[in-house]
């Protein structure tokens, strides 16, 4: 089950994993913590997916601005050799690129002062049947670092869809300690960027279109030896509910409902694996994440609310016991996934009150805003007012209040529900501007018909039960399958949109505002492009070799600023691209939404980076990389 | 030189029928390579142990032909294996879901046409999410061809893996006209899949 690589082994019983937990808390554990907290507060660093805990992705360096911007130019690139989706930003720690890739899931250190040498390489090898139990496309969402203590070294946790949890020496590569977090044979994936708190490695699962029943697992970073393991669905001490759980706000819901909400025993190929990504706050000690869809799609297989699917968790960091859970979409209907980005904010609310808040764009079309210290839902918008299955979420229960006219059921073929099962949000990695109050969101504007089909559960095997069209949205261009995304800055106090605009194809993979005044993002159809953060203006833009479904990010170095990209077209939107794909609901409906993407972008991975007039260690020093006969 | 050549491979034959002696197996006198990649899938040996010594299995690995296509009998098995393994991604009877259809007439690799080809990719996989299948036994492996031949709906004169005799009576598929509601194939009562390599 575990191959450990550095130190000894521990015992695997359940009481040394408890012990484990109750050490965390201790003074050698918080350095670690306070580590990677002050690294996140550096320009020069990229410590995690979104920069620091708040998962803000916004970068307070102004040397790129609106002033400037224009003159950014290709500084330099670098291919992963790979093609399939690349989602995820690279990490930088220490004048190191940390760049990773989809299956195999290979991961490449490169040297900031001459990024033309790979430092070390990671290339594991994998069980290639993995391939036929991923759900979109082969795609994986990047990293985590744990700066060391002194007597283990700093590293590098990655996941691999063969469902392992690896920890590299962030120095060499090599690996440290790998353990199995799930099977391959039940459909059990990873695809997700594990996350580190204090001396713990978390790591979600995938594998809900399987039937997976979603768990979250924390993992001791030095030994690899399990901490503890929560799940979506089942009895509460395996949902792992803390004593108070919800008593802030009782109707969400406490005891026994991840048993009550299901028929018999459908919980256990219940689904609501969490593939998106966390964030924490180190004062509270809870970390945040969404649980996501129930199996199967075919809602009239599964009576009841299926609690906690679809779940904004609030959870202690040190235990994995959630305070709060709050499920925005009771009995999904539409593979509304809840596991989009948490992004943490301090802001002060309508009442005047200042608040921690945490704000999360869902796949159901709907941007809630939640007081995250106990879970009171400040605001719930909808990410477009196209969005129709839901009239409003009503913020004194809690629930969606539904139109029934685009709900799902068997003998029946829902038609023109918006958002389509792609959500208008999905796991883009967006940013928030914390002096501008402001969230920058990469929109899909996809609808959909929806006709379900009854199927058995067959572990391992595909576990869906539902036939998808889609196509865009009202406002796109549904003669020519364009107009299938939108950018939009988004106050979750007043409720407003400060600004929007309408894209050809999805802002897949979120966006990176700076203090430049800036936002940045990619696109399906393969630009990057920088808009005026205050309006929206588009201010420059960049033709990468493929299309974006990962997410920017910006990193000074050596005095110049530098903003790095992924390409690499996939994931669910590019499925049809990744193979010859004709029919037209193929690709769970993605094949019919996107075929126009074809004539647009191919596929090929790997990672660009600008910076002002093009600036870069060559050309600061044409020697820098040069064969050196004396040296 | 050629006659040398001739010899060699005259004996190599010879030692490859003492091996299929000694192993009670079949060995490949077709070479069987990847369909992305072309590196050979060395089959039968990478293969699942269980399953090599069918008659049909032993015919496949000489010739590359699959004689199960359209024996009635050998279908229901077929069907199995292909609702376990396969109609997650290419739907209930070939479709179409996350992967494509393949029970239309066309093919992103056009060797999919012969029974060789179409081995070759369910065995090795594809691109992306088309993973090599080679946990499934041989003889297993040629009843879902077997099955996939039969779904086939799309026009007979392109169904080149068909012989000119069962050209003549092969039907297009219809799910609706299926022996029972959830499509699934019945062979006859006393039927058994039988076939002979003459
Ligand atoms: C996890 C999803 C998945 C599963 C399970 C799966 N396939 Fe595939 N299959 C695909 C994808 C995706 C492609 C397209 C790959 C490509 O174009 O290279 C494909 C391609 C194919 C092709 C090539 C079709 C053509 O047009 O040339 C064949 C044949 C095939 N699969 C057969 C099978 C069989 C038989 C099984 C069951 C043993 C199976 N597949 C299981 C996803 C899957």
């Amino acid at each position: 089950m575990m191959k450990h690589l550095g130190t000894g082994l521990l015992a695997g019983a359940s009481c040394v994993a408890l012990t484990v937990a109750m050490q965390v808390g201790s003074a050698s554990v918080s350095f670690a913590n306070d580590k990677l907290n002050e690294l996140s507060k550096s320009n020069e660093n990229w410590v995690m997916p979104g920069k620091n805990y708040s998962s803000q992705n916004y970068s307070p360096n102004t040397q790129i601005s609106t002033e400037n911007v224009k003159q950014l130019r290709a500084a330099w690139s670098f291919s992963t050799g790979l093609l399939h989706g690349h989602e995820g930003t690279p990490l930088v720690v220490n004048n190191v690129m940390y760049v990773h890739t989809s299956f195999p899931n290979n991961t490449f250190a490169l040297d900031l002062n001459d990024p033309g040498h790979i430092l070390w390489q990671h290339k594991p090898k994998q069980d290639p049947a993995a391939r036929s139990v991923a759900c979109c496309d082969l795609v994986n969402r990047g990293l985590a670092y744990w700066p060391g203590d002194g007597k283990t070294p700093a590293l590098i946790i990655k996941t691999q869809l063969d469902a392992h949890l690896v920890a590299l020496n962030a120095e060499t590569g090599e690996e440290y300690w790998k353990v199995e977090n799930g099977d391959i044979k039940v459909g059990q994936t990873l695809t997700q960027a594990p996350y580190v708190i204090k001396d713990l490695a978390l790591v979600g699962s995938s594998g809900a279109e399987l039937g997976v029943r979603g768990y979250t697992t924390a993992y001791n970073v030095k030994t690899g030896e399990q901490v503890w393991r929560v799940y979506a669905t089942g009895p509460d001490n395996e949902v792992g509910l803390a004593a108070d759980f919800n008593s802030a706000n009782p109707h969400y819901g406490q005891k026994g409902l991840g048993t009550g909400t299901w028929e018999g025993d459908a919980w256990k190929i219940g689904g609501g694996t969490n593939w998106g990504w966390y964030a924490y706050d180190p004062e509270t000690n809870l970390f945040h994440y969404g649980s996501g869809n129930p199996a199967p799609w075919n809602e009239t297989m599964r009576p009841g609310d299926n609690k906690w699917t679809m779940t904004i968790w609030g959870r202690d960091a040190d235990t994995g016991q959630a305070k709060f859970g709050y499920q925005k979409t009771p009995h999904d209907e539409w593979d509304y996934a809840g596991v989009n980005v948490m992004i943490l904010s301090e802001q002060t609310d309508k009442a005047g009150k200042k608040r921690k808040l945490l704000t999360h764009p869902d796949r159901n079309g709907i941007v809630y805003t939640l007081d995250r210290e106990n879970g009171d839902l400040v605001s719930a918008n909808k990410l477009d007012d196209t969005v129709n299955w839901v009239k409003q979420v009503d913020l004194k229960s809690g629930l969606p209040v539904r139109d029934p006219e685009y709900g799902t059921r068997m003998d029946h073929k829902g038609k023109e529900i918006c958002p389509s099962a792609m959500g208008y949000h999905n796991q883009g990695h967006d940013s928030y501007d914390p002096t501008k109050e402001l969230f920058f969101m990469g929109i899909n504007h996809i609808c959909m018909d929806w006709e379900p089909f009854m199927l058995p559960y067959r572990a391992g095997q595909f576990f869906v039960g539902a036939t998808l069209w889609m196509y865009p949205g009202p406002k796109g261009d549904r003669q020519n399958y364009l107009g299938l995304g939108q950018i939009k800055a988004y106050n979750a106090i007043s409720g407003e949109y400060k600004w929007e605009k309408m894209e050809r194809f999805s802002v897949w993979g979120g966006t990176l505002s700076t203090a430049g005044n800036l936002v940045f993002y990619g696109t399906l159809d393969g630009f990057i492009k920088a808009r005026n953060s205050d309006t929206g203006e588009l201010l420059w833009k960049y033709k990468l070799p493929s299309g974006v479904i990962g997410h920017p990010m910006t990193y000074e170095h050596k005095g110049t600023q530098y903003v790095a990209i992924m390409y690499g077209v996939g994931g669910w939107p590019g499925v049809g691209l990744v193979f010859d794909l004709q029919d037209p609901t193929a690709g769970l409906g993605a094949v019919g939404a996107f075929k126009n993407l074809q004539n647009y972008t191919q596929m090929g991975g790997g990672l660009q980076v600008f910076s002002l007039d093009g600036k870069n260690p060559y050309s600061e020093d044409i020697n820098v990389g040069e064969f050196d006969s004396k040296g | 030189m050629d006659g040398d050549y001739t010899m060699k491979s005259k004996a190599l034959v010879v030692m490859a029928a003492v091996a299929a002696m000694i192993t009670g197996t079949a060995v490949a006198a077709e070479t069987f390579r990847n369909t992305i990649t072309g590196d050979d899938l060395k089959v039968p040996e990478s293969s699942n142990p269980e399953g090599r010594d069918t008659a049909a299995v032993k015919h496949f690995l000489e010739s590359g032909v699959n004689l199960y296509t359209e024996v009635k009998a050998c279908l229901p098995k077929g069907e199995e294996v292909y609702l376990t393994s396969c109609s997650g991604c290419h739907g209930h009877v070939g479709e179409g879901k996350v992967g494509p259809g393949l029970a239309d007439n066309y093919w992103t690799y056009p060797k999919n046409k012969t029974d060789k080809g179409l081995f070759e990719t369910i065995y090795g996989g594809a691109q992306g999410m088309m993973g090599p299948h080679s946990d499934l036994t041989l003889d297993e492996l040629l009843k879902l061809m077997a099955w996939i031949r039969h779904i086939y709906s799309g026009d007979v004169a392109d169904a080149d893996w068909l012989t000119e005799e069962q050209k003549k009576t092969f039907k297009p598929y219809k799910p609706e006209e299926h022996a029972s509601a959830d499509g699934s194939a019945k062979a006859a009562d006393g039927d058994e899949c039988k076939v002979s390599a003459n």
